[in-house]
């Protein structure tokens, strides 16, 4: 598929911690604090967003325009967005295609959700899930694992069929999910954004309590309370703002939907979205100009879905970073961390940094960004500018919904990027790549409009 | 200027964007059309139908008409503010599980026009060649309610002032729900600056009553009088029960193409231009002005439509003469009223008037809703804005029957005059629309009435899976449809 339309750029991210849903804090201020941050990374205030996407998945219609009024009234289109998990990914491609297409120079990307405790919940019992025939579905397949009948909530009850379905098939078993989920446990230590830094043994891991036949609890995702923004950018912005010295661009991206065999395939993984992952993969490594099965060898960093462990796992062939049947010897060879071939999930993954549905798929394109700039400090992913290219290597995001969507995007530095001279870093005053703090009503006065409302913003909690 | 463009389209669009003007944005990207259009009944919300089995309706008759397959849409934007994530794909996976980005999007009142916004966006900016926009609703009965009441409203602060300021209000305090009451407050504000009165609110209710009396989608089809109407139940001191929008069930779908998609498909005979189209979000002054007039959308109406005549090619203020027909957003009578200045139908302080003239109905100088409006055909909050898009383009095609506003080609212009929509959610967003017959436009050969077998544009019915099977990708799932309840 030739990509259509000009470059666009990350010019600016920013995140809050992501923390254990106590409704501590409304989405309309964590919306601020992360849509602040990537403003003064930026170096722009709000008036340079000509149009914003905000993605979140629990909480009434026009909750993006609640959080974004604090920034400013400015009259720019703004849109409210959901894709279940990958709700995050599709606001910031929106704003992508919008900046490609040439319609905005600047476009902003904000994700938030403030989550109820305990396992992923339906919030309009009145009606059938949109979900209904994928768990339908799942639940009568279970005869055909060696396992049979499984238990415990849906959501990883259907990630786990998966992994028993690469079990079966090609001999993985319940240690190459503990060794992932304590790989991920081990990088999220280095993360002050992480809503878990325990740092679990595979010993640790196993031996958590159990939630279905093939997975223990801290080899799923928390439900969490956070946001995250990114703010994409064409290259005469980039140019015009001086921003070539932490500009990220996003060479090629794809948002991809079930194609009938999530249905009709009677496997496992394909209904847990292996197949939208292959399809969107493929898809950004041709647009990047790579033949098919290639360009793989270019990723040096990646962050993928890990919702469960059995998720990384298969997830890994899907996207391509291993031969059919052979996830669980790129977990033996340690090819999914720091010393391997990839580092896979540096700052924790959705296991251990947590998974506020709205906020995780712009969480996960800070965390490249910033590794790709080579701020992450101690998460910072060794090697990625040793090659001849001076772009170096390519960073890979992956993030899914069922339901459903996948959206997939290659980061690379631009050819054009230098760094040096004041940066995001300066403009915060520390280095929000690998440091966590809030934001106060003194940086927001720096980055909000002209046109405010002092009487919104006078209900600000940050 | 623009209004006499050439055949050619570059010199067409050229002559719209080459005006120095320092409010409205240059219009950038390619012509746009729609060319396709479905509807489902809107009804009392008895949870009878599921969304995806609503949406399949809506969206096979669009396809229908466009005489497409969904094998041609590649990308799609589902509306819808009550359901969980994912009812947008729910729907469409019954057309067809293609692949194609889909994506779901709200924005209170004004969802359905915000899917449309970004199909349109898609198509003018050269990614796609052909989009759809479906919305849908099933709502919970009575007013509207919030599904998440362990946290603040993101309305919370709108609804905090208009109480504050009640007391600017000659009549003060106000009762009732909240929604009806923060729109009965703006009618109060008109009545205390200009003499207009709540007769006039009733001749609002019950022009969109008769109106829709004609119109086989429509929830109401009763055509209360101005007297049935001031006689219903009080709902706040400005409102009663028949000068409110319903909730409802239902959906609507429209697919929007370029010009080239146009041609290669030979949908000249029904194709219309959305020649402008703006989503416009609130400033300051709604929270900071202290009227109720702008806490319910008055100016964000206002920038809305003045920007999209400016992309137009319109001079500020100018344009509304050539408008013959409105599809706009009267989910409370009062809101029409105010409404009809915010779009600049009317001079300031003159709203009322344009009511007393009759020149929002048959005979008058513009068809104000000729399918009812809100107010009688019902408002499924994910598929009102598209419904209305459905109204215009079907206006435009001259196909409305019963509906149709007459004298919309007796112009020297043959494109005729525009059609104006208009769709309202507070929280907030606007989308207003300018859809005109595009020049090319040719009558004639077959088009979506042969191929529905039908009128669809004033005659409602079910699809059947006959109708399925006909625009289905070929890339469907035997399992999703077999769950399809049409």
């Amino acid at each position: 598929m030739p990509a259509k339309g000009r470059r666009s750029f990350i010019v600016g991210a920013g995140c809050t911690a992501f923390i254990k849903p106590r409704g501590l804090k409304n989405t309309e201020d964590m919306g601020l604090e992360a849509a602040t941050k990537a403003l003064l990374d930026a170096g722009i205030t709000y008036d340079s967003i000509e149009t914003a996407f905000v993605g979140y998945c629990y909480g009434d219609s026009t909750s993006g325009q609640r959080a974004l009024y604090n920034l400013g009234m400015t009259g720019i289109p703004i849109t409210n967005v959901n894709n279940n998990c990958s709700t995050g990914s599709t606001a910031l491609y929106h704003a992508s295609n919008m900046v490609k297409s040439g319609l905005v120079e600047c476009a902003m990307a904000l994700g938030f959700e403030r989550m109820a405790p305990g396992s992923v919940a339906f919030s309009f019992p009145d009606r059938p899930s949109p979900l209904a025939p994928l768990h339908t579905l799942a639940v009568e397949l279970e005869s055909n694992l060696s396992t049979g009948i499984n238990h415990g909530p849906l959501a990883p009850r259907l990630f786990a069929d998966a992994g028993q379905e690469y079990f079966d098939k090609y001999g993985a078993n319940i240690t190459h999910l503990a060794q992932i989920a304590s790989k991920n446990h081990r990088h999220s230590v280095g993360n002050p954004y992480s809503q878990f830094r325990g740092g679990w043994s595979e010993e640790q891991v196993l031996a958590s309590p159990k939630i279905s036949n093939q997975m223990t609890k801290l080899m799923c995702t928390p439900t969490s309370d956070g946001a995250a923004c990114c703010i994409v950018a064409s290259e005469e912005f980039v140019l015009a703002h001086k921003l070539g010295n932490q500009a990220i661009e996003m060479v090629s991206q794809a948002l991809t939907t079930d194609d009938p065999s999530t249905l009709e395939s009677k496997s496992h993984m394909v209904l847990a979205g292996y197949n939208v992952t292959k399809n969107c993969a493929d898809e950004i490594f041709a647009k990047a100009g790579f033949k098919p099965g290639q360009g793989r060898d270019q990723v040096g960093v990646v962050e993928l879905h890990d919702c469960f462990a059995s998720n990384e796992l298969i997830t890994y062939e899907a996207l391509g970073l291993c031969e059919k049947g052979e996830a669980h010897k790129l977990v033996e060879r340690g090819d999914n961390t720091y010393g391997g071939k990839y580092v896979i999930n540096p700052s924790g993954g959705l296991e251990a940094r947590g998974h506020p549905l709205g906020a995780t798929g712009l969480a996960m394109h800070f965390c490249i960004t910033m590794q790709l700039r080579e701020w992450a400090g101690s998460m910072q992913v060794p090697g990625l500018f040793d090659i001849p290219d001076k772009r170096g290597k390519y960073g890979l995001v992956h993030n899914l919904g069922l339901g459903g969507a996948a959206v997939c995007s290659l980061l690379r530095r631009p050819d054009f990027y230098q760094s040096g001279g004041p940066d995001g870093r300066d403009r915060l005053g520390y280095n929000h790549a690998h440091d966590c703090r809030p934001v106060t009503i003194a940086d927001v006065d720096k980055v909000k409009s002209k046109k405010t409302s002092p009487y919104i913003l006078s209900l600000a909690r940050l």
